[in-house]
């Protein structure tokens, strides 16, 4: 969802949940996501455009909240690990991305990769209580 | 090119610990090909679940547990296009979707 106009979008979803019901924001956070291969970190992907924007439509719920419309009920951290067969197949996965890029002295090294890469990525997951 | 992602379940244990999704009516917000929709649709009492890919809805819908099909429909929109009746879900899940 692009960062503008995520509030109006979010009122609008949010009509459609009864008083007392409950919003589940599952979400990429800082840092950086980590590349693993045989135990040892690699290197790191380049999120430094991606997160700003996901923090701030993420900040929609806040301003709602702030507002009195929904209650922060429990935020849990959670990693997540990506497994790719080889060092191509994650080069390849992350050109696919809009907003996070590779390094390219990262992406050189794991193109000579034939084991499996991990890619760790932390997640927040936020529950709200709509007022 | 393949990938696992989230083979631990990391994903869906820290979810289904955040909220009790039994027998709730459920709007998820970018289920992409329904991998958490899976683990939410046994507990729920309905899940509606829009993605914007018509490609992913499309997949979701074909690799969907046959046993799990009438409590899960799948529909292609964005988050500014889904049209859902007022006061008629219990839980909205936005999965990687703000």
């Amino acid at each position: 969802m692009e960062p503008e106009g995520v509030v109006d979008v979010l009122r609008r979803l949010l009509a459609a949940l009864v008083t007392g019901g409950t919003v589940v924001d599952l979400t990429m956070a800082p840092p950086d996501e980590v590349v693993e291969v045989e135990g040892e970190i690699v290197g790191h992907l380049d999120g430094s455009l991606f997160f700003p924007r996901a923090l701030a439509a993420g900040a929609g719920l806040d301003e709602l909240a702030a507002e009195g419309l929904l209650e922060l009920v429990r935020e849990d951290p959670v990693t997540v690990i990506v497994r790719y067969p080889t060092g191509n197949d994650l080069v390849e996965d992350i050109a696919d991305r809009t907003y996070t890029c590779m390094p390219i002295e990262l992406a050189e090294l794991l193109e000579t990769v034939t084991t499996e890469c991990l890619l760790y990525s932390d997640c927040v997951v936020r529950t709200f209580t709509k007022l | 090119m393949s990938r696992v992602l989230d083979a631990e379940g990391a994903h869906l244990a820290t979810i289904l610990r955040a909220a009790d999704f039994a027998n709730k009516r459920v709007l998820e917000v970018g289920c992409g090909e329904g991998r958490l929709t899976r683990g939410i649709a046994p507990l729920a009492a309905a899940v509606l679940a829009f993605d914007p890919s018509c490609e992913d809805i499309a997949r979701a819908r074909a690799n969907f547990p046959e046993e799990l099909r009438e409590k899960v429909r799948f529909e292609a929109a964005r988050a500014d296009e889904i049209e859902v009746d007022p006061q008629s879900v219990d839980l909205v899940f936005f999965s990687w979707s703000l």
